[in-house]
């Protein structure tokens, strides 16, 4: 309780130095869920103004309605976009977040000497950097929640003929925890680069590096993050919404090829006798089912979690060997 | 008898093994209620020895004591404006002193603060202000703070002969006011020589002179006479022409004025005397000694 009340002046400090920067994100998010809420109506209404009409868009749509149909569609594509498009930037916010508090927050008052002012006032430098994350981390807090459920409101709300799948980098990343998470990741890794930089253009450089490899990285190795389930048999019986891991084919001992090594035979006989050549008497398929959604976003928010506590840890514990 | 404003005892600083050491084996003891010229060339070390007591820097050896804590947390009682005068350049000037109301909740006293800041044009930004108008607001955020020591780098540089006298006038009668312990540091002596009663001359990085300045002006003498042997007074230096010898010595015992013709220098050419004569050896007074661990009361 006490750390709260004395990190209220040097909070509100910090939100007046930077209060222009907080009005335009303000701005942006409230922006943002306006864009959001708008869409989501939009293509709800035009759904339902096609299909109380004499078109369908399954199927052959005949003469009379192949026009319509494709209005249709063009209409649905271009508004499925924008939940695209504000999905893309949050997924850069953790990017955008580190930056500002490397670069602008940190790194500036360390080069520009402003640090002296702070540190010298009744507020020490640990405390000068609690306030600097509490702000920032109360903003993204809210404002990154507030994106994320608007905006999985609105995918579903939309109900377009696209479907929107689970597992989709864009998707996933946008949608349960991880925004949050990443946001969080950002903001740490933003302000150790600050501290460990000291300028504001290459801190901010630094930070946006490591965040986006860090980033890149667990979403490409993010189906590695659970044990997916494995389907076996003479077929494979794929069902939507499944996210493949990895398929290929069975020997009659249990023994998994990964190269598809029939596929390119040039008849069914010699399909056959290849199949028979290499022992080879099913298929397998790994895959995520869609309720690994929740152990998926949780053990990789935990992964982000501890390195941003690292980051966090590292950071303060260089400010108070620097200044004793 | 009082506390220590700043003890320091064998502290050294380095930024990095290339670049030497900054300040090095400084032992010296600065009693509270004191005005205090930190003097030296530049690059003698004076703006590391105040960022060290402000608690900006961790020694690289040795250690520093000030108010009878460490600086960390005497944080709360010390005030410090760097030689830059940094000051947040995005706020105006009633933002300013609003934030220093906001990181000074305990101490802050806006009536000082308004003394010091009042000719300034109160809503224009920092970064619009002129290097005095600059100096005067860094000084109204240290004022309004109501610190038990001041340590002031380089505060007058800035300002014009007027402002310089005014400001000055503020600040000790501040200091009067509050027994306020305040350490200026200079290069230019003549800045500080009125208003100041202690002296500590840093000079490659270590502390050559500390104490009262009455007491290392006396305990100096300025000579003149035939040329012969000095000892055993300390020579700090000595220039001969012809027969004639000037000199400027350390008295170690009573000088025969039959022989020598002995006046008192003035604190400026004490100072330049010790400049040119690097090997002089130090001198602090017993008030500047500083006394270890063992004299904690």
């Amino acid at each position: 309780m006490s750390t709260l009340t004395t990190l209220r002046g040097p909070a509100r400090v910090v939100v007046r130095q930077h209060r222009w920067t907080l009005w335009i994100a303000g701005g942006l998010a409230l922006a943002g869920v306006i864009i959001l809420i708008v869409t989501a109506l939009w293509s709800a209404h035009v759904v339902d103004a096609f299909e109380s009409g004499p078109c369908s868009a399954e199927g052959d749509p005949g003469r009379s309605c192949y026009q319509p149909v494709r209005d249709y569609m063009d209409t649905i594509f271009a508004l499925s976009k924008a939940f695209d498009h504000t999905a893309t930037v949050l997924m850069a916010l953790p990017l955008l977040i580190g930056v500002f508090v490397a670069g602008p927050m940190i790194a500036r008052e360390l080069e520009s000497g402003t640090f002296k002012v702070s540190w010298t006032q009744s507020v020490s430098p640990a405390r000068w950097l609690a306030a600097k994350l509490a702000v920032p981390a109360a903003l993204l807090l809210a404002g990154v929640s507030v994106l994320t459920a608007v905006l999985t409101w609105a995918r579903s709300y939309a109900d377009t003929p696209y479907p929107v799948q689970w597992h989709d980098a864009l998707v996933f990343s946008t949608s349960g925890v991880l925004p949050l998470a990443h946001a969080f990741f950002g903001m740490c890794v933003g302000a150790l680069a600050g501290l460990l930089v000291r300028r504001t253009l290459p801190a901010l450089t630094v930070s946006a590096l490591v965040t986006g490899t860090a980033l890149t990285a667990l979403t490409y190795w993010r189906q590695e993050l659970w044990p997916p389930r494995t389907l076996t048999g003479e077929t494979l019986n794929a069902a939507e919404g499944m996210w493949w891991v990895e398929t290929g084919d069975l020997t009659s001992s249990g023994e998994r090829l990964t190269q598809t090594a029939c596929s390119q035979s040039a008849s069914e006989a010699d399909r056959l006798q290849c199949l028979a050549d290499h022992d080879i008497t099913g298929h397998y398929l790994d895959y995520h089912p869609a309720s690994h959604f929740w152990p998926i976003q949780l053990v990789e928010t935990g992964i982000l979690l501890a390195l941003a506590a690292l980051a966090l840890a590292l950071a303060f514990r260089m400010l108070r060997r620097r200044t004793g | 008898m009082t506390g220590a404003a700043i003890e320091a005892n064998g502290l050294g600083m380095t930024y990095g093994r290339k670049r030497g050491w900054a300040l090095r084996d400084c032992s010296f003891r600065l009693p509270a209620g004191r005005i205090c010229a930190l003097v030296g060339p530049n690059g003698a070390g004076k703006s590391t020895l105040l960022s060290l007591a402000a608690g900006l820097l961790r020694p690289a050896e040795g250690s520093v004591r000030v108010l009878g804590s460490t600086p960390a947390e005497a944080r709360p009682r010390i005030a410090y404006v760097s030689q830059d005068k940094p000051l947040y350049p995005q706020l105006t000037v009633a933002d300013t002193l609003w934030a220093g109301a906001e990181l000074n909740p305990a101490t802050w006293d806006r009536a000082a603060a308004d003394r010091i800041a009042g000719p300034l044009p109160q809503d224009a930004k920092v970064r619009a202000l002129s290097g005095g108008q600059r100096t005067r607001l860094a000084l109204a955020l240290a004022l309004g703070k109501r610190p038990e020591l001041m340590l002031l780098d380089e505060l007058m540089a800035d300002l014009d002969p007027l402002a310089r006298h005014q400001l000055m006038g503020l600040l000790m009668a501040e200091a009067a006011e509050h027994g306020t312990t305040i350490v200026m540091s200079s290069h230019i002596l003549t800045e500080l020589e009125g208003s100041c009663d202690y002296l500590l001359f840093v000079d490659g990085g270590r502390v050559r002179l500390g104490g009262e300045s009455d007491d290392i002006v006396a305990a100096h003498a300025l000579v003149t006479g035939q040329a012969r042997d000095l000892a055993p007074h300390t020579v700090v230096e000595s220039r001969t022409t012809g027969r004639q010898l000037t000199a400027l010595v350390r008295r170690e015992g009573p000088l025969d004025d039959t022989v020598w013709d002995v006046t008192e220098p003035s604190l400026e050419e004490l100072l330049l005397a010790h400049l040119r004569s690097p090997e002089a050896p130090p001198l602090l007074t017993p008030s500047a000694h500083a006394r270890q661990e063992v004299a904690a009361v």
